[in-house]
């Protein structure tokens, strides 16, 4: 299997560990970037603590519950994370503008079915700053859009009773005029 | 899941590795292809989906609730957690379209958006009045001048009870009702009677001595506070006592224990505040003091109206009225010219005027006087007071003007700018601030 080990900085020669997706992909990741992942974080503390030797690319960390998809992508997202809080360490305000522009940009590449994947993978790796973000991105995109458009960016379809969805439509009609439809 | 599309999900995911650069076309056409058939959606659990809704401003997540079932419980779960988070206030303003006295417009800040609701008021009357707005009920008096707390997102109201007669003395209950808009200043409530329908008291500035009365929860009549009783600009409840700010800008604190309200502290400055500050002429205007209560301070807010202010924004006098050729004399209608911000200094009993509210937001009128961070709601214009008309003994006095004094001041630059255009020139009735809550 091939390796994802590009780093934002060549120079620096910090501990790779290694991740193992759902659908049996490796990605050898450095160790700054796998310490994000909380859950990857707990699992290899936990290593370390039973084997007295310290952390070394030989760590292979399985996650049963993640693909190697959204991986790939939480990794390029928390690559360009650490990058971001590297490049602007003296500077808060600038970080926060810097990774605002990059999550602008980000978004622009994600479909929606995406999202839903990212949430869960972000999740299950308990990388907190991502998971906001994700959740945030979706919380936007289905501001004041209709019920219809959320259903379809969902794929989701009513399963309510007839009735049920007129009678919410009507007690809270103010609330359903006016929005964008797509 | 098919086995070409599984074969070809890894080929996708090597050349997903190989690439360098994340944001490219390449990735685009890769999920596309991942995503065009037989591809399932992955299940949101209901966790996962409260953390999206509590992130979604309250008015979607009513839309959200119907998606579908899942959504519905989630996004109910969202609701309930919502009271206690708070929302920038949305100004309630009557329809704009002439002849329609039904529909109210509801002006939401952060999205610049109005909302408009059919009937809203329709179980009280034509002729309803509001006296004050807090936690997103309103404190109104009926048809018949008789009180009512009522929510206009939910729609539930709560009757309060009657006014005794002995309050507006030597008039009768019939003729009460013609000077209601006239009686009570300011009215706010204890608590949020949403979820356990208990408001704890409704206390209220009413009266020509603006004097202070109370009715708790269970309470069969409304009853007087003990000692001076008058003179009161304005009331908030904070941490569950009264701060009630009297014309000479002391602040009583009054706790609400025992049977009667009782006075536990007064802190009387000892400045006094310039009646008129800046250029106006002190003939020419009149002024409105509030108290609010932001995170670290009590603040006295001082509100300079001109009585008469010209197309050019200048404050002129009555006479100027008449002075044009004209037969008709002018209309200027009254309008705010500025604020001033001093902070009450407790230990010191001294007022300190305030230069900066840095972050802070503030909203004044006719609602419970509150301070919110432009940190937590970016919708709102830091170091600004959001005002509305509360001037309603003037709304009957001129046909063409009245509830229209309402804006944003900012105190960087001292200009007052609209928050909302409209042609309307009377605001009827005028516009109130309310925080909505809907639940």
């Amino acid at each position: 299997m091939s390796n994802q080990s590009e780093s934002p900085n060549p120079t620096s020669s910090s501990n790779k560990i290694t991740l193992k997706t759902s659908d049996n992909e490796v990605f050898e990741v450095e160790e700054a970037v796998a310490m994000k992942f909380c859950t990857v974080k707990q699992y290899f503390d936990d290593e370390n603590n039973n084997n007295v030797t310290s952390g070394t690319s030989t760590t292979l960390i399985p996650l049963p519950n993640v693909e190697s998809h959204p991986l790939a992508i939480l990794i390029t997202y928390c690559k360009k994370h650490l990058e971001i809080k590297a490049n602007n360490a003296d500077n808060k305000k600038e970080m926060e503008i810097d990774m605002e522009h990059y999550e602008r940009e980000f978004l622009k590449n994600v479909m929606p079915q995406e999202l839903t994947e990212l949430i869960l993978a972000a999740n299950y790796l308990n990388f907190k700053e991502a998971l906001d973000f994700f959740c945030r991105a979706v919380a936007s995109a289905i501001q004041n859009k209709s019920v219809e458009y959320v259903r379809k960016f969902f794929g989701l379809e009513s399963d309510f009773k007839p009735g049920e969805e007129e009678k919410l439509r009507e007690e809270f009609a103010w609330s359903f005029e006016g929005v964008d439809e797509d | 899941m098919g086995e070409s599309f599984r074969k070809r999900r890894k080929i996708l995911g090597e050349r997903f590795r190989k690439r360098r650069k994340f944001s490219s076309k390449a990735w685009k056409a890769e999920t596309e292809a991942k995503y065009s058939s037989s591809y399932s959606w992955p299940d949101l659990p209901a966790e996962l989906l409260g953390l999206i809704l509590r992130k979604v401003p309250f008015v979607d997540t009513i839309r959200c609730k119907a998606v579908c079932s899942s959504w519905r419980s989630a996004a109910s779960q969202a609701q309930a957690e919502f009271h206690s988070i708070q929302s920038t206030p949305w100004l309630m303003l009557p329809s704009d379209q002439e002849g329609d006295f039904t529909t109210s417009r509801f002006f939401n800040l952060a999205e610049k958006k109005v909302y408009k609701m059919k009937d809203v008021f329709g179980a009280f009357g034509d002729d309803v009045w509001c006296v004050g707005s807090c936690h997103g009920w309103l404190v109104m008096l009926d048809d018949e001048a008789n009180p009512v707390l009522f929510n206009p997102f939910s729609r539930v109201h709560i009757q309060l009870p009657l006014i005794p007669v002995e309050f507006f003395n030597p008039i009768d209950r019939s003729e009460f009702a013609q000077i209601k808009k006239d009686f009570i200043s300011k009215a706010i409530l204890f608590a949020d009677p949403s979820h356990s329908n208990n408001f704890g008291a409704v206390v209220v500035i009413y009266g020509t001595l603006s004097s202070l009365a109370f009715c708790k929860q269970g309470d069969t009549t409304w009853t007087n506070f003990v000692g001076e009783n008058r003179g009161y600009y304005d009331i908030i409840c904070h941490d569950n006592r009264l701060y009630a700010l009297r014309y000479n800008c002391s602040v009583e604190v009054w706790e609400f224990q025992s049977a009667l309200p009782t006075k536990i502290l007064s802190i009387e400055p000892r400045t006094t505040l310039k009646h008129v500050d800046g250029n106006l002429p002190r003939d020419k205007v009149s002024t409105q003091l509030y108290l609010v209560k932001t995170s670290s301070d009590f603040l006295i807010i001082q509100r300079t109206i001109g009585n008469f202010v010209n197309a050019e924004g200048d404050v002129v006098d009555e006479s100027y009225l008449l002075s044009s050729s004209d037969t008709q004399p002018l209309v200027c209608p009254y309008r705010t010219m500025l604020f001033r911000v001093y902070k009450l200094d407790l230990s010191k009993k001294l007022l300190v005027k305030v230069e900066s509210l840095k972050d802070q937001v503030v909203f004044l009128g006719g609602n419970q006087s509150m301070s919110l961070s432009s940190h937590d709601f970016s919708e709102c214009i830091s170091n600004s007071i959001y005002f509305s008309d509360d001037r309603w003994s003037e709304m009957d006095v001129d046909y063409l003007y009245g509830g229209h004094d309402f804006g944003l001041f900012n105190l960087d630059d001292e200009e007052i700018r609209p928050i909302y255009n409209s042609d309307l020139e009377k605001f009827d009735p005028p516009p109130f601030w309310i925080t909505p809550n809907p639940w």
